[in-house]
């Protein structure tokens, strides 16, 4: 009963992060911080949702949601780097209220 | 399963079904396209997590190794279009 309600709690709140993420999605300025929302959304959002869902499934579903979830958190790094990197070489314009651009500044 | 956390998983379901919808908005409108790779992005990850909330009310695990095929189709995917967009070869 308890792990029911700890999962219950956990995908609640993956799904209330998805949600904000989602919105953040259309909400940000610039491409930049869209990734960032749109990161947000696999980092925070679907790990809680996976491990709530692992609370109150059967074994076999827990190890892969858990697996699922070890594999989001290795390559959402990589995928949104990659993102943004592609967004910052085709020189996707900023907000203006970003103040610093260090990569630019490095690059010369 | 109790009878009230399944019916919590059937509104969580849609929730996130909802949430898939918003992304494939943002793939079909943009403006840019990297918005669209971080739309199609967020839409195959809340797909693979819809799917897990599907497998565990049905507690069927067949749907776990489809979430988990799609997780890793969502990081190529991204992964392959951001390189593309970057040397501008394809998609331009």
């Amino acid at each position: 009963m308890i792990a029911e309600f700890v999962g219950a709690w956990l995908v609640l709140s993956g799904v209330v992060f998805s949600a904000l993420g989602v919105i953040g999605l259309y909400r940000m300025p610039d491409v930049y911080t869209r990734i960032h929302a749109g990161a947000k959304v696999i980092a925070i959002g679907s790990a809680f949702c996976l491990i709530g869902l692992a609370f109150v499934s059967p074994l076999e579903i827990a190890i892969r949601c858990v697996a699922i979830m070890l594999f989001l958190y290795l390559t959402t790094p990589i995928a949104t780097h990659a993102a943004a990197r592609a967004a910052h070489r085709s020189r996707e314009p900023m907000t203006p209220s970003t103040v610093i651009d260090e990569l630019r500044r490095e690059e010369g | 399963m109790s009878p009230w956390l399944s019916t919590f998983l059937w509104v969580m379901f849609w929730a996130v079904a909802a949430q898939v919808s918003a992304c494939a908005v943002v793939i079909a409108v943009g403006p840019r396209k990297l918005d669209r790779v971080v739309g199609n992005d967020l839409t195959l990850v809340l797909v693979a997590v819809d799917l897990a909330i599907f497998s565990a009310l049905h507690g069927a695990s067949f749907y776990m190794d489809t979430a988990l095929l799609i997780a890793i189709i969502s990081y190529l995917v991204t992964v392959v279009l951001s390189r593309q967009i970057e040397s501008g070869e394809v998609l331009r």
